[in-house]
């Protein structure tokens, strides 16, 4: 599978689909920002046309008044459909140059990417090992994909800026256009991930190639499936994942300064209670002491205020611990003082985290019991009579049900192989078809008497069999494959 | 790393302060990848199973084989990929790279990789530690795994037909002079004889006892046996050094090719070399004499063959014994009369003084020069001569 | 209540014997009974000190038998062990003095270093199930089995059995070393006394042997007796084998299919049951070719390669393809 020919196409759908949320973002500020439809399909035109010519023709020795002409080509059209208007040019051309100068770079890392002998030349692609094992084993501070990492995460970061300040600024989305906000985040989160993924995959394809790798001819195809799974899965996560819990936020901490600022040591202005609110003993006349007068709430929202102060200093010393323990290389009796507390707090929290883990694991490795298999064995009942079709031919009863069984089992991939017994096909079907269903253990029972002793199966024993024949038969026929990987 | 890592807690902390669903969910995001996979591999990484085929591998020159290891994810996160890297020794590498298989490994999968091996020339070879690779889906953390699961692949020596070897192809040994007594062999009634004070009572005649009213017991013949012992040559000064390894594979090989003709023949064979064994064959004491020699008692049969074609395939040149030490030696070992084959670089004059002092024991002496032949006259000698030296051709030799 | 159930009975019993002297031998327990069943003698290969004798002296105690051990040695006589007759001067005649054979369980340890002499006097009487001594008969009492033992690492010293005396043997087990946790169950098991002298019997000589012939007459449909053949048919063309099972091999593999239906509690033969058996039951009867052997290749390699290729005949499932 060529990974390559689809990634130019991701990196154009994630440029356009990014450019599209800032244009859009930046429209809820000004209308003079405002875009017309029509640019949609302009960018992302752009944009993956600039990233296949980047990926697939362009060279150090192209030309550049053919780069000037290949944007032309885009810009001239946009200039004819806002009616020759250098104004109301500018901001589409602008966006639409972006859009394509982005995806360009993406095309010409993938360019770059696949040319591991022009970087460590010949010899070094030969024996690619170590530039294979620095690449694979991150030791150092710089991705495998740093290029991709530093695009993506920029680019999402800049669009999340423009998204917090119209949520700051209460410009709200809504209808239509907060659904194309949703549906464009959710496709340049999509794609920029599978991107990652993808480009991630390119490299390693092209390294294992140099060094000769026997690698997996279903490894790409499993790993793009995998990694579909890994980027729906982690979307979804992001949009159940719930939002604007924090007790402290910008506003607050705002108003917490301002407050530190204007009085000193004193605290924020606590919310007033109203007057019936009062505590009752306020009422009886008695004479407080000057502090009583800041009320119960007030001592809660102090202590609050306090844990928020304690659980932040906690969890900065914690950040803090984490970048010394990574720096020390673990080796804290090196510090002293405060960086040492701040890695204790480090070490205690990790700690924490991994007995929940552990505590996660063993929760999981409870199963329930599972059923016994059905073994043929004493104290079964004896049939009263011999079946009538004991000796016939495999046109009917039990072993021709069987037959069919197989044939049909056989269709989805489950072939009964001549070295196998019933009994052995048996589990296989199980495994295949029917986890922890007895129905398969109570056919095959039957059809071993029926094959192989001397006195066969009685009338209403066959009926049985013959039923949980049926149902194997109607199972194995409904089986799309989907349950489970053949 | 450590940079991703401060600024996934810098997203974290904007989207806490700034809130709003773009905020968060970059910040998820960024904890997912940069915080919670990579843990999360790491500690799937811990568990991923690796385990070989089988222990002992048997293999002849140029034979073809391959080695499988198994992969097993119990975990429900997938891996990305999954390299394995085998430490096959050079002599077994098949093509001019080391194999690096390379597969991606879903939740709770099982998968097998093969590395193809080829014979190339003998010895004793230890594969393994397994060196596993395994990766995320976006090159943010891999982890590695050191397996040591080994397995031991014996190369035997090349076992060729005597023609091959210059030799006679019907290589005869002659009438046996002397036979080694073992055991009395109670299938070979001897006669019997009046009782004497120590004779166990189970071998009393009774019918002969009651007959003449005296007790009798049975006499047996001692089992017999054809004493061919082979003794190899493998101290370094001995061989020259300007083609030492294809003249001492040679000997190993004329040593397997006679002990595999005897064997076959169905007469018994021994072995002993001054010679060392491989350092993978420490668990093997049944195959080095307590004397430090590798040495082997003459017996019959396809163990016996195995045995010493095993001990061959490990067996190295040394420098400390020479080979009339391991005379010596052997001599001491030597019950009765024997035929011994003699494969060494050349027929010195020392060497022919040597085999004059067995001939006086009685013994026969073939020696088989894989070098030089000096004393081309005994060449020459009829078959069935005490001394008989025999020229090794060195036309079958395997490319090494 | 029916002969398959009587033996399935017997067989739960014994094996609830020799699991409370024995710890995690179930599966060797259960060949041996299988051997038993069928009128077999047992070859153990395994190194010293896994139970062997413990598992000889717990079946012997289980049904009420007699029980020997001969402990084989390059000394060792044929009269050593089928007994000898001595004269006796006061009364002028000759007294049979009976050897270990005459026990209906036979322990022949290390069998392999005895004399090749020795070791074909006792293979006879295994297969004849009576001895001559100074041209009289006698014939062992049943049910007679002997387990032979052999180490298969040492062999300094010893006759390695011919190929064509170990086609005797019905079954070739080899116990194997208890795991951790049942060695931990064994040390604490024989703390105190050896549970073996506290065996008692489960059921009499005279009620195995009934059980034999029930086993006997377990039904084995046509199909399967086909599928038999053909596995041992398929071990004399087989490219790693010199010479393959004889016919003794089949009738033994169909004997002990049937025993081990009958364990099972069934009055009939399943290919599964032949599957079952075929390993301990072949593996020991081929006669590799020297090349195989000395790349390793073993018997029960070569049997389980063929159970995985000769076809079973249930049903004419090439019809269906693949």
């Amino acid at each position: 599978m060529n990974v390559k020919s689809i990634l130019p196409a991701l990196a154009g759908v994630f440029t356009a689909a990014i450019v599209f949320l800032a244009a859009r973002y930046a429209s809820l500020f000004s209308t003079v920002l405002f875009v017309p439809n029509w640019l949609w399909a302009f960018l992302l035109g752009s944009a993956l046309e600039s990233a296949y010519f980047a990926a697939y023709f362009l060279t150090p020795r192209t030309p550049f008044t053919v780069r000037l002409v290949e944007l032309a080509l885009w810009l001239g059209p946009i200039y004819l459909l806002v009616g020759r208007s250098p104004s109301a040019f500018l901001w589409p051309a602008c966006l639409t140059a972006v859009c394509w100068l982005l995806a360009r770079g993406c095309g010409l890392e993938l360019s770059r990417l696949e040319k591991v002998a022009d970087l460590i030349g010949d010899q070094g692609a030969s024996t690619v090992s170590w530039e294979y094992e620095s690449l694979t084993s991150m030791g150092q501070d710089e991705l495998a994909l740093g290029f991709f990492w530093r695009r993506v995460i920029a680019c999402a970061a800049a669009v999340v800026v423009l998204a917090v300040a119209a949520h700051r600024r209460e410009v709200k989305a809504a209808g239509a256009l907060l659904l194309e906000l949703r549906l464009a985040g959710g496709t340049a989160a999509a794609s920029g991930l599978a991107l990652l993924g993808g480009a991630y995959l390119f490299r390693l394809q092209t390294l294992w190639a140099c060094a000769k790798a026997a690698v997996d001819p279903a490894l790409p195809r499993e790993w793009l499936r995998n990694l579909a799974i890994i980027v729906a899965l982690s979307l979804a996560l992001v949009y159940l994942a719930p939002i604007d819990y924090s007790p402290v936020t910008a506003d607050t901490v705002g108003r917490l300064l301002a407050a530190v600022l204007s009085r000193g040591v004193e605290l924020p202005e606590l919310p007033k209670a109203a007057p019936e609110e009062r505590p009752s003993f306020s009422q009886s006349g008695d004479p407080l002491p000057e502090v009583d007068s800041v009320g119960l709430g007030g001592i809660i929202l102090t202590a609050m205020y306090l844990l928020l102060v304690a659980l932040v200093s906690a969890v900065l010393l914690a950040a803090l611990g984490f970048i010394l323990f990574e720096l020390t290389k673990g080796e804290i009796e090196r510090l002293r003082g405060l960086p040492r507390l701040a890695v204790q707090v480090y070490a205690a929290v990790r700690r924490a985290v991994l007995q929940v883990l552990a505590a996660l694991g063993r929760l999981k490795s409870i199963k329930p019991i599972k059923g016994q298999a059905i073994f043929p064995g004493q104290g079964e009942e004896r049939p009263s009579e011999p079946s009538a079709d004991r000796d016939s031919p495999p046109e009917r009863g039990v072993r021709a049900l069987l037959l069919q069984i197989a044939r049909q089992a056989g269709k989805k991939g489950l072939v009964f192989r001549r070295s196998q017994t019933p009994w052995e096909y048996g589990q296989a079907l199980r495994g295949q078809f029917f986890p922890n269903e007895e129905v398969v253990g109570e056919f095959f029972q039957g059809y071993q008497r029926a094959r192989y002793s001397r006195s066969g199966l009685s009338g209403a024993e066959e009926e049985r069999v013959l039923a949980a024949g049926t149902q194997i038969l109607n199972r194995v026929r409904e089986w799309k494959g989907d349950e489970k990987d053949g | 790393m450590l940079t991703w890592k401060i600024l996934t807690l810098c997203c974290v902390f904007l989207a806490l302060l700034w809130q709003g669903r773009a905020a968060y969910s970059l910040a998820y995001l960024m904890v997912v990848l940069f915080g919670a996979a990579p843990l999360l591999l790491a500690r799937s990484g811990n568990r991923l199973m690796v385990s070989r085929g089988s222990r002992e591998r048997f293999l002849f020159p140029g034979d073809e084989a391959s080695v499988s290891v198994a992969l097993r994810n119990p975990t429900l996160l997938p891996f990305a990929w999954v390299s394995v890297q085998d430490s096959v020794p050079t002599g077994l590498v098949k093509g001019t790279r080391r194999a690096r298989p390379v597969v991606a490994l879903g939740s709770r999968q099982v998968k097998e990789v093969a590395f193809p091996l080829v014979a190339r020339e003998r010895g004793v070879y230890r594969l393994g530690p397994l060196r596993v690779a395994a990766g995320d889906f976006f090159g943010i953390s891999t982890c590695h795994l050191q397996v040591p699961a080994e397995e031991t692949v014996v190369v035997y020596p090349h076992v060729r037909p005597l023609p091959e070897l210059g030799l006679p192809s019907r290589l005869s040994f002659g009438s046996l002079k002397a036979l080694e007594r073992i055991n009395p062999d109670p299938a070979r009634l001897a006669g019997v004889r009046g009782y004497q004070a120590g004779d166990p009572l189970r071998t009393i005649h009774w019918p002969a006892t009651a007959r003449t009213q005296e007790l009798q017991v049975k006499q047996f013949d001692h089992t017999v046996t054809a004493n061919c012992l082979l003794l190899l040559d493998l101290y370094e000064g001995d061989y020259p050094p300007d083609h030492f390894f294809p003249s001492v594979e040679r000997a190993v090989s004329t040593a397997a090719s006679l002990a595999a003709h005897i064997i076959q023949r169905g007469e018994a064979c021994g072995l002993a070399a001054n010679a060392v064994l491989s350092e993978y064959w420490p668990e093997r004491t049944d195959i080095v004499h307590e004397t430090g020699y590798v040495q082997f008692q003459p017996r019959q049969g396809t163990q016996q063959l195995s045995a010493i074609l095993l001990a061959l395939a490990g067996v190295q040149p040394q420098n400390h014994v020479d080979f009339y030490s391991l005379l010596a030696e052997s001599r001491k070992q030597l019950r009765g009369a024997s035929i011994l084959l003699w494969v060494v670089p050349e027929d010195t004059p020392q060497l022919l003084d040597a085999a004059a002092g067995f001939l006086r024991e009685g013994q026969r002496v073939l020696i088989f020069a894989v070098e030089r032949v000096l004393h081309g006259e005994l060449l020459a000698a009829p078959h069935g001569s005490a001394l008989q030296l025999f020229a090794v051709s060195p036309g079958g030799d395997l490319p090494l | 209540m029916d002969n398959a159930a009587a033996v399935a009975e017997f067989g739960q019993k014994m094996l609830y014997n020799i699991g409370s002297v024995l710890i995690g031998k179930e599966k060797p327990a259960r060949l041996l009974l299988v051997a038993l069943l069928s009128g077999g003698h047992v070859l153990l290969e395994d190194v010293p000190g896994v139970g062997k004798t413990m598992l000889a002296r717990a079946i012997a105690a289980s049904i009420g038998g007699t029980f020997s051990r001969i402990q084989c040695t390059p000394d060792l006589l044929p009269a050593d062990i089928t007994g000898l007759s001595i004269y006796d001067q006061k009364t002028g005649d000759f007294v049979f003095r009976p050897g270990p054979i005459m026990s209906q369980i036979v322990l022949a340890d290390e069998i392999n270093r005895a004399t090749p002499r020795t070791q074909s006097s006792l293979l006879e009487a295994m297969g004849e199930g009576q001895v001559t001594v100074d041209g009289k008969t006698y014939v062992l009492e049943q049910p007679f089995m002997v387990l032979a033992t052999q180490n298969p690492v040492e062999f300094e010293g010893t006759f390695p059995l011919p190929e064509a005396q170990l086609d005797r043997f019905f079954i070739c087990v080899s116990l194997g070393y208890p795991t951790a946790a049942e060695e931990r169950e064994m040390l604490y098991l024989l703390q105190e006394r050896h549970p073996i002298h506290d065996l008692k019997a489960v059921t009499d000589p005279q009620r195995v042997r009934s059980l034999q012939q029930a086993v006997s007459r377990v039904h084995v449909e046509e199909s399967v007796g086909e599928y038999v053949v053909r596995l041992v048919q398929a071990t004399r063309s087989h490219p790693q084998v010199q010479l393959g099972a004889s016919p003794r091999g089949s009738l033994a593999l169909f004997r002990a299919a049937q025993a081990l239906a009958a364990l099972e509690g069934r009055d009939y033969v399943l290919p599964d049951d032949v599957k079952e058996v075929a390993v301990p039951v072949l593996a020991h009867r081929l006669m590799l070719k020297a090349d195989s052997v000395l790349r390793g290749v073993k018997g029960a390699a070569v049997v389980s390669a063929l159970l995985s290729q000769v076809a079973v005949g249930a049903e004419r499932v090439e019809d269906m393809g693949s």
